[in-house]
């Protein structure tokens, strides 16, 4: 399964104006990079409800729900900039997310979803996960 | 020989050379090592050879600090005591356990190590464990019980914690040691024989007998050259603190020490983890065959070295994994109990499809297939800790009397700061390892602002009466002798100086035949 179709609608999605990072939240709409990249994250849990209910969880806890360039900002940051990684095949990009989800934990960068100790970019990107939904629903 | 003590003429003279009370693992212990020697020996036992709940009654009394179990059903005042249901988890106490750790406040015991190990070896073969892989030193090597067990190994975090074998055998020692004792000619058992108070002379430095009562009202002292209490770890506190007579505050308690330090290990249920691939085999680290008559179990302590940077009391991780109940065969208790704590949560179910999505799950079918297993549902983590020496942790008397006129116990049970901290810690480092590894997801089931609450105990009643090596920080000395008191010596886990690695009863045993030994020896001066 190495498609990006979840993907690439992603990305149609938001080159139709309709990329819901822009459309919540009325602001700045990111760049090219990191949209594709948003629609890239989203398509590596395909079909994956599980992922869209912990990420409503994980907004739910928060006090103001992050606008969505805020969590792709927050996921990248220190990881380098979008376009350096918006070109990852499919398996790298799970690869990096994975370096990226272990190196939260080795640096105590978790959140608590129910008691479940979950690394705060895995939970940001489900948080992705739901936004996206909730704009296609 | 037995004999009923309520049949016993309260005329008589009872007159031995070693008097020891109570005939629990540590009292039948010590017995045995004296039976066939020129000793002529006697042990009081308050119960009968059968549960009794008049006699059980003596046992109640009240908590008043964190919960803890009831005192009238968890410990057994009959012959046998306690292990005639105690689990049979064995291990010996861990060896950094008797040094000094300046970051654990009354820390260290004045004995190390190479003081018991030898004991242990007759402890093994008393309690009918198994010899493979045992060493008196180190305990039974996991590697040796591991590769028995025919599992693979599971790194959970080869710098920071290692593994550790319990062999578990709930032997039932008045049962295997009863008719032994019927045919000795130099040990007699007195059933029905509850010590109420240890008498003293004048200057309250030896003792001059004991005052024995019946539950029916018949009275009787006996005396002896030597008396060992071993009447449990609660008990021997309270006999201790009853015996005022001659001094208010108790035989042996000038420092006001008896009592105090009490302790068990704690039990935490820390949470459940959702394994990324459930065909993983963890079945090394399940209770299994280990012999012919024990089983075994591997889990992951602390090292010094993880203790000494972070500050922590000593303790192990368990895992536990849980096969799906949906293919595996379960009994209806089972399946109610699944039910009643299921340890997932809502959100269980969708943190195991993330990891499925993630690429590292198998199905449940392809599991099977496999791995020729069925999948694990969860695996429950538990920590067992070794609560650290905290003298306000305390049992006294209250002002209730029992029929025999002795007042109840009163069990004030308290933690300090560090074992708040140690389950604090492990709760992140099990959540870190278990991600990093690769095992899964932890959910944590601690409330991490109330951990106290997650604490269960153990029903190990520690250092109430605790070896030291100077009078005012303890009861006993090395050779279990009480401070101050020439002939009064206390065996048991009241004389551990801390809770120590390790179940405490095989530690008691060793502790008995090594005060056997020692008591031969005075004896035979
Ligand atoms: C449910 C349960 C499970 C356990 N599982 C384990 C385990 O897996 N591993 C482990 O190491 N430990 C375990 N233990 C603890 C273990 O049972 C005790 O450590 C052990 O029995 C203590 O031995 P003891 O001889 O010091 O005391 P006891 O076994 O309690 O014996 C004391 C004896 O003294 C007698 N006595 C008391 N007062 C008097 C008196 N005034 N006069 C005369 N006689 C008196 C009592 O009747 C009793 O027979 C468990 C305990 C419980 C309750």
């Amino acid at each position: 399964m190495t498609s990006y179709a979840i993907g690439r609608r992603a990305v149609l999605f938001v080159l139709a104006g309709g990329f819901p990072f822009a459309a919540l939240s009325g602001q700045q709409a990111p760049s090219m990079a990191e949209a594709e990249l948003a629609g890239k994250l989203v398509s590596l849990f395909d079909g994956n409800e599980s992922a869209a209910v912990l990420g409503h969880y994980y907004l739910n806890g928060l006090e103001a729900r992050p606008e969505p360039e805020r969590l792709v900002g927050q996921i990248l940051a220190h990881r380098g900039p979008a376009n350096q990684i918006v070109d990852l095949e499919r398996g790298a990009l799970f690869n990096r997310l994975q370096s990226w989800i272990h190196q939260d934990f080795l640096s105590a960068q978790t959140v608590s979803l129910d008691g479940w100790v979950l690394s705060v970019t895995e939970a940001r990107v489900f948080a992705l996960i739901a936004v996206y939904r909730d704009k296609l629903a | 020989m037995f004999r009923d003590l309520r049949e016993a003429s309260e005329t008589d003279v009872y007159t031995f050379d070693i008097c020891i009370v109570g005939a629990g693992a540590a009292g039948i212990a010590l017995a045995m090592e004296l039976i066939g020697t020129p000793h002529k020996v006697v042990v009081l036992e308050a119960g009968g050879f059968d549960f009794d709940p008049d006699v059980q009654d003596i046992y109640r009394g009240v908590s008043v600090g964190l919960p803890y179990a009831d005192l009238d059903t968890s410990r057994l005042r009959f012959f046998g005591g306690t292990t005639n249901h105690w689990a049979g988890y064995c291990s010996p106490i861990w060896a950094a356990s008797f040094d000094k750790q300046p970051w654990v406040p009354y820390s260290g015991w004045p004995i190390g190590q190479t003081d018991i190990s030898p004991y242990y070896d007759r402890a093994r073969d008393l309690l009918k464990l198994e010899a493979r892989g045992w060493d008196a030193a180190g305990g039974w090597d996991p590697e040796v019980v591991a590769d028995s067990f025919g599992h693979p190994p599971f790194e959970l975090d080869e710098n920071a914690s290692e593994p550790r074998a319990y062999v578990i055998n709930p032997v039932r020692i008045a049962e295997v040691f009863r008719e032994d004792i019927a045919q000795s000619e130099n040990l007699t058992v007195f059933l029905n024989a509850n010590l109420v108070e240890i008498l003293v002379n004048e200057g309250a430095n030896t003792v001059t007998g004991l005052d024995i009562r019946t539950l029916e009202g018949k009275k009787y002292v006996f005396t002896a050259k030597r008396y060992v209490l071993a009447a449990g770890g609660i008990e021997n506190a309270r006999l201790m603190l009853s015996s005022d007579s001659v001094i208010a505050q108790g035989v042996g308690n000038q420092s006001d020490n008896v009592g105090r330090y009490f302790s068990d290990h704690l039990d935490i249920s820390a949470g459940s983890i959702v394994p990324a691939d459930r065909g993983i085999d963890l079945q090394r680290y399940t209770r299994l065959p280990y012999g012919r008559e024990s089983e075994a179990v591997i889990v992951n302590d602390l090292t010094l070295e993880t203790q000494r940077q972070h500050e922590l009391t000593s303790g192990h991780v368990r895992l536990r994994p849980i096969k799906d109940e949906s293919t595996g065969a379960r009994t209806l208790r089972q399946a109610r109990r699944a039910v009643k704590r299921d340890g997932l949560g809502a959100l269980g179910e969708h943190v195991g499809k993330v990891l499925s999505a993630a690429g590292d799950i198998s199905e449940d079918a392809a599991a099977y297939l496999w791995y020729g297993q069925t999948p694990l549902k969860r695996i429950d983590v538990q920590f067992n800790l070794d609560a650290a020496p905290n003298p306000d942790s305390r049992v006294y008397l209250g002002d209730e009397t029992d029929r025999l006129g002795m007042r109840r116990v009163v069990l004030d049970w308290q933690l300090s700061e560090i074992d708040t901290r140690t389950i604090t810690w492990m709760n992140d480092w099990i959540a870190s390892r278990v991600a990093v590894t690769g095992l899964g997801r932890f959910r944590l089931e601690v409330d991490p602002d109330a951990v106290l609450e997650s604490v269960v105990w153990h029903y190990h009643n520690i250092s109430t009466t605790r070896m030291a090596d100077d009078p005012k920080a303890g009861v006993v000395d090395a050779n279990c002798k009480v401070f101050g008191l020439s002939n009064l010596f206390v065996t048991g886990s009241s004389v551990f100086s801390t809770c120590g690695g390790g179940a405490p009863t095989f530690t008691i045993v060793a502790f008995a035949i090594r005060l056997a030994d020692h008591l031969k020896k005075e004896a035979g001066k």
